[in-house]
């Protein structure tokens, strides 16, 4: 559908600031008077706070302010439940929880000024994993969850109370959710063959380059402005607010380029620590997070278990799957609660089968809580079934894609929970990825192929406010309230407005972000902002255009139905036009606004998950990998990995790729590189020496995007969000092509060289 | 205090320099380079990269008392008010997402082109492996070092 703008490939429009180190983070800005803060941490994953004495740190030169729990709001904050302390109260509750912060002159003394406060600690026995928390008789992170309560922000409004209930969980678990479809037990006794099998996903973490940063002001008379690299710029000012018991309009949240988030950034993190410093002292203060204390303070990718469990008729045919999912919940949700009706939804996999149960918990632990992060529980969700899936076939005896095309949904299916699937593909990208893998080709010992499918919503019910002006020289600006990751979001909004509007592209600035402008935008994540700001932005430039073809209408006395615009000028079909200066002059410009809110999710049975619409839309992709494995050392070497995406439309393919290309990087990391290893609720390997991330020679030679454009998304043309979905399905594809290529099936993350010499150890040992 | 003179991005200048002062936070809080980050701390993403007398180091590692009497080149001394080749490579291969490496990227490949102007895909991806991107899976970035080596040598020819 390539327009005059929209579905071409253009470069992001703020990439040359961005080549040439002019485009300024968080960390290169200073204020005039700023002081710098540096937060003291939690030595232990679970202790109570007998006492702390900041006097002698006070004391030290140079040291401006020092902050404990009792100079914050004595409650709680959290995006959809309230469960965290922004300093800790009481006691802490993971290593690396912030207890304390300094602000001085440098950053050098602020650090210095640490080693001079006094916390007395008492140890308190720790839930160190999910596993561990949800058993009897474990310590209890949070002694009354019960009490908390839904946040005021967007978030709580959203999801809150239509997604999970917050009082009658037990022990660690504070939320859970059920799926029920069909009787399992009847379709495990109908079925040939019964198979479980368990499987695990460590932590991997964000390591978005850029560590978090803060800078806060708060003036004397008490307005409070935040520069922070933000994914909802909107949402944080009304926490904040809400936190501070101030008006929305006495906080500004200036939203400054992120350098990498992928959910990192979006929970509130060092903002209202700096706020109340700032406010301390009444000078700005900033922090930048060390990368040690990235790692310490920033949870990754939710450590996730699941048994899985399935019964089949010989012929491949799936009869009954029975699911148990237990995640990370960490030191607070946060209200991730809300989120396990997603990972329970798509937990049993995009697969037809008559019956299901699904159980999901989510566990307090005192670990750093895990963030959203890309794919938000999918990566997990699919390492476990798409695995399960090739051992069921190889049960069978059937080629994994046969298997997967007999079993997959087709268009018209029914979902467990009574929804009927439209416009999915899985079945075409799968036969995509297989071709470009060259599927069924070698069958040499050591080389191995292996396939995988990948499905998941964007979040339904969130909405977008954009307006675009048309100026009287017929430049054109869009204001968004949608921050660019890096993604390229601003670029195609800018494609959205100037092909809606008939300019060029050179002609749009966009202005992001600020959370004083008036787009109101929930922000970016769950892959939500291409189709769902750019629906905004659309509505917006139809309407500008609609205000100028009424002035124009005037001036050329021409029905303003008849009219067009086109090079900055407003032409009739009968053949007179007038240059846009001249439609505007004496009006300065034209302003439409636009607001689009995703479909909203129903309502569903809490016993069985029922309900009739669950999101905003459906992806649907599949991911295939050829590699090589060394039997003597273990080491596996990626030959080729392909991602084969139903992107609805490419509204800019250069941007899409480079969002597939990406998150298949990143996926190749967390299948053979990355693990945050927890050693007593310690964080072991806290820097990129330890903590190894891919690099130009680690990832295959061969990385390959191939797009399908079915026109079925949400977004301008049909588009798709394609933020998240190119992490998922590529980790399991490895594990099923190591499978086929050396019969060793792994099944906890990363698949290291240790494990497949293990591996293949057991492999001789059954043979021999 | 010891202070040390040195050349960056071609000027003079003259800065108090504690012994443990690091290059990385010379050029960025007393001189306002910002162009630079600081990723690591450890010296494991490149991020901070800058040349030193035309070779790519790494400034979080580099010590500023060592600096007297060198020349440092960073991204602001490059590409102005032009982009360097290897800039507008970057940016038509859509060789940047978030931009937070790009600054160091570029700086190590100008670097390299210098030593290598016609480098093979091995050693493109050999250099490469010295600095982290999060982003783009690098496939871009290589395509942007083979562009600019071949605009370079272009260049070169006439």
């Amino acid at each position: 559908m390539a327009g005059r703008v929209l579905g071409r490939r253009v470069p992001a429009l703020d990439a040359v600031e961005k080549v040439t180190g002019d485009l300024r983070f968080t960390a290169d800005l200073r204020l005039p008077g700023m002081l710098h803060a540096c937060i003291l941490r939690s030595p232990y994953p679970h202790a109570r706070i007998v006492g702390i004495d900041v006097t002698r740190a006070e004391c030290l030169p140079g040291v401006r302010a020092v902050i404990t729990s009792r100079d914050l709001p004595p409650k709680r904050i959290g995006k959809i439940v309230k469960d965290e302390w922004c300093l800790a109260r009481d006691k802490v509750t993971f290593v690396g929880e912030p207890v304390a912060a300094v602000a001085a002159e440098d950053e050098r003394t602020a650090q210095d000024a640490l080693e001079l406060i006094d916390v007395d600690y008492e140890e308190l026995p720790a839930v160190h994993d999910a596993i561990e928390g949800r058993s009897r008789g474990a310590p209890l992170v949070h002694e009354t969850p019960e009490t908390y309560e839904y946040s005021a922000s967007q978030w709580g409004q959203a999801w809150g109370s239509m997604w999970f209930e917050i009082r009658g969980n037990e022990g660690n678990v504070c939320s859970t959710f059920k799926l029920r479809s069909g009787d399992v037990d009847t379709g495990f006794a109908a079925s040939d063959l019964v198979i479980e099998e368990t499987y695990h996903h460590p932590m991997v973490h964000h390591a978005a380059l850029e560590t978090h940063a803060a800078i806060a002001r708060v003036d004397a008379g008490g307005q409070i402005t935040v520069w922070t690299g933000n994914q909802s710029v909107y949402p944080l000012r009304d926490m904040l607010a809400e936190y501070f018991e101030v008006p929305a309009s006495r906080v500004r949240v200036v939203g400054v380029k992120m350098g990498g988030a992928w959910g990192a950034k979006i929970d509130p993190t060092l903002e209202p620590i700096c706020i109340a410093l700032s406010r301390k002292v009444g000078r700005p203060v900033k922090i930048v997070l060390t990368r040690a204390e990235e790692f310490a303070a920033v949870g990754g990718r939710r450590p996730a278990w699941f048994r899985v469990k399935t019964g089949m008729m010989r012929d491949g045919r799936l009869v009954a799957r029975e699911v148990e999912q237990t995640w990370t919940a960490g030191h607070r949700s946060g209200g991730v609660g809300a989120h396990v009706g997603h990972w329970g939804y798509v937990g049993a996999g995009p697969y037809r089968i008559a019956n299901v149960k699904v159980d999901s918990h989510l566990v307090y632990t005192n670990q750093v809580a895990p963030r959203a992060f890309r794919g938000l529980g999918t990566p997990q969700i699919a390492w476990a079934i798409e695995r399960h899936t090739d051992s069921l076939a190889r049960a069978v005896d059937m080629d994994p894609v046969e298997f997967r095309l007999a079993n997959c949904y087709v268009d018209g299916d029914r979902a467990p929970w009574g929804e009927v699937l439209e416009g999915v593909t899985l079945k075409e990208t799968l036969l995509e990825a297989a071709k470009a893998v060259g599927w069924g080709g070698s069958a040499d010992r050591g080389r191995g192929k292996g396939v995988a499918l990948g499905w998941k919503w964007t979040a339904g019910g969130t909405f977008s406010r954009a307006q675009v002006t048309v100026n009287e020289d017929g430049s054109v600006t869009v204001i968004t309230g949608l921050p660019d990751l890096g993604q390229g979001t601003e670029t195609v909004l800018a494609q959205v407005a100037a092909e809606t509007l008939g300019v060029a592209l050179e002609d749009v600035k966009v202005a992001v972000g600020d959370s004083d402008l008036p787009a109101n935008d929930m922000g970016a994540f769950s892959s939500r902002g291409a189709s769902h700001t750019g629906n905004a932005v659309k509505e917006a430039a139809d309407e500008a255009r609609r205000k100028l073809f009424a002035l124009a209408a005037l001036v050329m006395g021409a029905p303003p139905d008849e009219l067009d615009l086109k090079d900055g000028r407003v032409r009739h079909a009968a053949g007179s036009e007038v240059p846009l200066r001249a439609v505007l002059a004496g009006h300065g410009s034209v302003t439409g606004e636009g607001f689009f809110r995703g479909p909203k999710a129903s309502r569903y049975d809490p016993e069985t998950g029922a309900t009739d619409r669950v999101c905003a839309e459906w992806k649907y992709w599949a991911s295939a990998a050829d590699l090589g494995v060394d039997v003597e050392t273990g080491v596996v070497t990626l030959h080729k990995a392909v991602s084969v995406h139903d992107v609805g439309r490419a509204l800019n393919p250069q941007l899409v790729e480079g969002q597939i290309i990406g998150g298949m990087a990143q996926a190749v990391g967390a299948a053979l590189l990355e693990h945050v290893v927890f050693d007593h609720g310690r964080i072991a390997n806290p820097s990129f020496m330890h903590y190894l991330l891919p690099t130009a020679d680690s990832v295959p030679r061969e990385l390959e995007a191939i797009m399908l454009e079915s026109g079925t998304g949400v977004g301008p043309g049909g588009a798709k969000g394609i933020g998240e979905p190119s992490v998922v399905a590529l980790g399991p594809a490895i594990g099923n092509a190591l499978l086929d290529a050396v019969g060793v099936s792994i099944r906890d993350l990363p698949i290291t060289p240790e494990k497949v010499l293990a591996g293949l150890d057991d492999e001789a040992a059954r043979e021999g | 205090m010891p202070s040390i003179t040195l050349i960056v991005n071609g000027e003079e200048v003259t800065v108090s320099a504690p012994a443990e002062r690091l290059l990385l936070d010379l050029l960025r809080e007393d001189l306002g380079l910002t162009g630079a980050k600081r990723g690591c701390d450890t010296g494991e993403c490149g991020c901070c990269t800058v040349l030193l007398d035309g070779l790519a180091v790494r400034s979080c590692l580099s010590l500023a008392v060592r600096m007297q009497g060198r020349s440092v080149t960073t991204i602001e001394g490059v590409g102005r008010p032009n982009l360097h080749p290897v800039q507008a490579a970057f940016v038509d291969a859509g060789a940047l997402q978030c931009g937070y490496c790009t600054p160091g990227m570029v700086m190590l490949t100008v670097a390299f082109l210098t030593e290598n102007a016609d480098p093979s895909d091995e050693e493109i991806r050999r250099m490469l492996s010295s600095n982290l991107c999060r982003c783009t899976g690098y496939k871009p970035i290589e395509a942007a070092v083979r562009s600019a080596a071949a605009t370079l040598r272009r260049r070169e020819e006439r």
